[in-house]
C-alpha cells in the first residue's frame, strides 16, 4: 500500500552530447530538462546564480533559467552521479538544432550572442570558459546560451582560453564562406570541433589574409602553432605568463570586431530567388493554396508543424499563426538565411533549418550519439509538403513509396502538394534526364501512400495541374 | 575551477605578445633557442633535445 502512495521514480536519461565538461552534465527527466553540478564547480555555479550578472544575463533572455532544484525535494535525482552537489532545472528548448543546420546569419548570431557574453561576464569578473556554438540554441529566430556552467569567476592574469575555439567554431567557417562564398554546414557537420586556422589558411585569397584582423586570426596563429606548437618549454612559459585585463579585454573587442564584420558572399542559388521571381502559380492558384493551408492548420492547432522544403518561408509564417511552433527546413542555405533575416528579432515560434531531406543531419559524434540525428529530436504533428515530392522522386531519384515512409515517421498528418508531371517545374526537371518516373503520376502517389496514410481529402489547385491533399497517418 | 577546454599553442601566445614586450622577449628567445639548438642560457638543460619538429 505505501509503495502505491509513492511517486514513481523518475527515469533519468543522460544526456549523450554534454559530457566533454567534467564539472557536470544535462540529464532528462519525466521530460523535464536538468543540470547537475559535481564537486566544488557547484559552489562555482551557486555563486554565478547568485550574482548580478547571472540576473542581468537571465532577465534579457540571453541565457536560459536555472531554478535550483532541492535535495529534499527530489533526492532520486541526485543520483544521477556522483559527487552530485546540486541540481537545476532548465526550461526545455523546442526543438534542438546544431551549426551545421544555421545559414550564415544564424552562426553570426549566434557567435555574436557568444562574443557578448564573454564580454560582458569579463566586465563582471567572469570569464566564460568555453566558445562553442553547441552552447547556443535557437527559440525560434531567438538565440539563447544554454550551458549556463560555462561561466566561472575569472582568475586574474588567465588569458582568454576560448580564443582558439572561438576561432574554430565561429570566425574560421563564417570567414570562410565570408571570402570565398563556399558554404561551412558541410564542413562543420563532419567537423563537430570546427574548422582549424591550419586548414583556413591556405583557401583565403590573398588580399583578404592580409587583412589586418584575418591576419592576426589566421595567418599568425597558424604560423605560432606550427613554429611553437612542439616547443614545451616555451609552452609551460606562455602557460603561466600572466595577461594583463587590457590585453584580454582587448582580444574579446578584436574578435568581436571581426564577427560583426562579416557579411555573406554575395550570388544568387535557384531558391534564394524563388519566391520573388516565380511565375509558375497564378495568384488565383497562389492565394487557393495560401488559403487552404491556413484552413486546415486553423482548424487542427497543431502544436509542432514542420514545413517541409520551406523556401523563404511564406508558408511558415501562416502555418506559425496556426502553430505553437514551426521547424522551417529547406535545403536551401540563402532561402534559409533569407528566412531568418525576416524574421529575426521577431518571431519565436519559427526555427529555420538546412536540412536536405535526401541526406539529413545524423547521429555522430561520440558513439554516433552526441549529436542526434533529425528524427530522434522530434517529431510533427503536421507537416506541410508543398511541392516538395517532385524534388525528391524526380531531383533525387527516391522512389515515391520510400517518401511516403519516411514522412510517415516524421510527422502525424500532410498537407501535401502533388506537382504531376505536365507542370512547367516538373518538365524544367525532366529536361536534363530520362524520363524514368514511369509511377510518378496522381495515381501512383496515392497508390504509394496508401499503406502509410490515409487520404482525408484531395483538391485540385485551379488554373494549374496541381493538387493538394490532407493525408493522416494510418 | 575546470579549465577543460586546450588553449592552443598559438590562441595562448597571441595574447602573451599582445601583452607587449615581455611577450615578445619570450618568443624571440625562443626562436632564438630553437635556431641555435637550445643555446639560450635560460633554458632548461633538458629542452635542446625537444626541438620544433615542423619546419616553420
Amino acid at each position: 500500500m505505501i509503495a502505491r502512495l509513492r511517486k514513481p521514480r523518475p527515469r533519468i536519461i543522460r544526456e549523450p552530447g554534454s559530457f566533454r565538461d567534467p564539472s557536470g552534465g544535462i540529464f532528462e527527466a519525466d521530460a523535464r530538462i536538468f543540470r547537475f553540478l559535481t564537486g566544488e564547480s557547484a559552489a562555482d555555479f551557486e555563486a554565478f546564480l547568485n550574482s548580478g550578472l547571472y540576473q542581468q544575463l537571465t532577465a534579457s533572455g540571453a541565457v536560459v533559467e536555472s531554478t535550483r532544484v532541492g535535495l529534499s525535494a527530489e533526492p532520486e535525482l541526485y543520483e544521477v552521479a556522483d559527487d552530485t552537489q546540486l541540481i537545476v532545472e532548465h526550461p526545455r528548448i523546442p526543438f534542438i538544432s546544431y551549426p551545421y543546420e544555421w545559414p550564415f546569419e544564424m552562426l553570426r548570431a549566434a557567435g555574436e550572442l557568444q562574443i557578448d557574453l564573454t564580454k560582458r561576464a569579463f566586465d563582471a569578473g567572469y570569464s566564460v570558459k568555453d566558445a562553442t556554438p553547441y552552447n547556443v540554441q535557437f527559440h525560434g529566430a531567438k538565440p539563447v546560451f544554454i550551458d549556463v556552467a560555462s561561466f566561472e569567476p575569472r582568475k586574474p592574469g588567465t588569458a582568454w582560453r576560448a580564443y582558439s575555439q572561438f576561432c574554430r567554431m565561429f570566425l574560421n567557417p563564417l570567414l570562410l564562406q565570408s571570402a570565398t562564398g563556399v558554404p561551412f554546414q558541410p564542413w562543420l557537420r563532419s567537423a563537430i570541433d570546427g574548422i582549424d586556422v591550419e586548414q583556413l589558411g591556405p583557401l583565403l585569397p590573398m588580399g583578404r589574409k592580409l587583412r589586418p584582423k584575418t591576419f592576426v586570426d589566421v595567418v599568425l596563429q597558424s604560423w605560432l602553432n606550427k613554429r611553437f606548437g612542439n616547443n614545451e618549454a616555451l609552452l609551460r612559459k606562455v602557460a603561466t605568463q600572466q595577461v594583463s585585463d587590457k590585453t584580454v579585454a582587448a582580444m574579446i573587442d578584436r574578435a568581436a570586431k571581426q564577427l560583426h564584420g562579416l557579411k555573406r558572399k554575395g550570388g544568387k542559388t535557384v531558391w534564394g530567388d524563388y519566391e520573388t521571381g516565380k511565375t509558375h502559380y497564378s495568384s488565383t492558384a497562389e492565394r487557393f493554396k495560401e488559403q487552404f493551408v491556413r484552413e486546415k492548420l486553423t482548424e487542427a492547432k497543431p502544436s509542432v508543424t514542420w514545413d517541409l522544403g520551406c523556401n523563404a518561408g511564406q508558408y511558415s509564417l501562416i502555418a506559425a499563426d496556426a502553430s505553437d511552433y514551426v521547424i522551417a527546413m529547406d535545403f536551401d542555405e540563402l532561402a534559409v538565411g533569407r528566412l531568418y533575416e525576416r524574421i529575426a528579432g521577431k518571431r519565436t515560434n519559427i526555427l529555420p533549418l538546412i536540412v536536405d531531406l535526401t541526406n539529413p543531419s545524423p547521429g555522430q559524434g561520440w558513439a554516433g550519439k552526441e549529436r542526434k540525428a533529425l528524427l530522434d529530436r522530434g517529431h510533427a504533428d503536421w507537416a506541410l509538403a508543398l511541392a516538395l515530392v517532385h524534388h525528391l522522386a524526380i531531383g533525387g531519384n527516391v522512389p515515391l513509396h520510400y517518401i511516403a515512409e519516411w514522412l510517415a515517421q516524421a510527422a502525424d498528418n500532410v498537407v501535401l502538394e502533388f506537382v504531376p508531371k505536365s507542370d512547367p517545374m516538373v518538365k524544367r526537371l525532366l529536361l536534363t534526364r530520362e524520363d524514368v518516373f514511369s509511377d510518378y503520376t496522381p495515381l501512383g502517389f496515392e497508390h504509394s501512400i496508401a499503406p502509410y496514410f490515409s487520404v482525408c481529402e484531395r483538391v485540385a489547385i485551379p488554373e494549374s495541374d496541381r493538387l493538394l491533399y490532407v493525408l493522416s497517418r494510418r | 575551477m575546470l579549465a577543460y577546454i586546450d588553449g592552443g599553442t598559438g590562441g595562448m601566445m597571441l595574447q602573451v605578445l599582445l601583452g607587449g614586450l615581455a611577450g615578445v622577449a619570450l618568443l624571440v628567445k625562443a626562436t632564438l633557442s630553437g635556431l641555435f639548438g637550445g643555446g639560450a642560457k635560460d633554458e632548461d638543460e633538458a629542452e635542446p633535445t625537444e626541438p620544433d619538429i615542423k619546419p616553420s
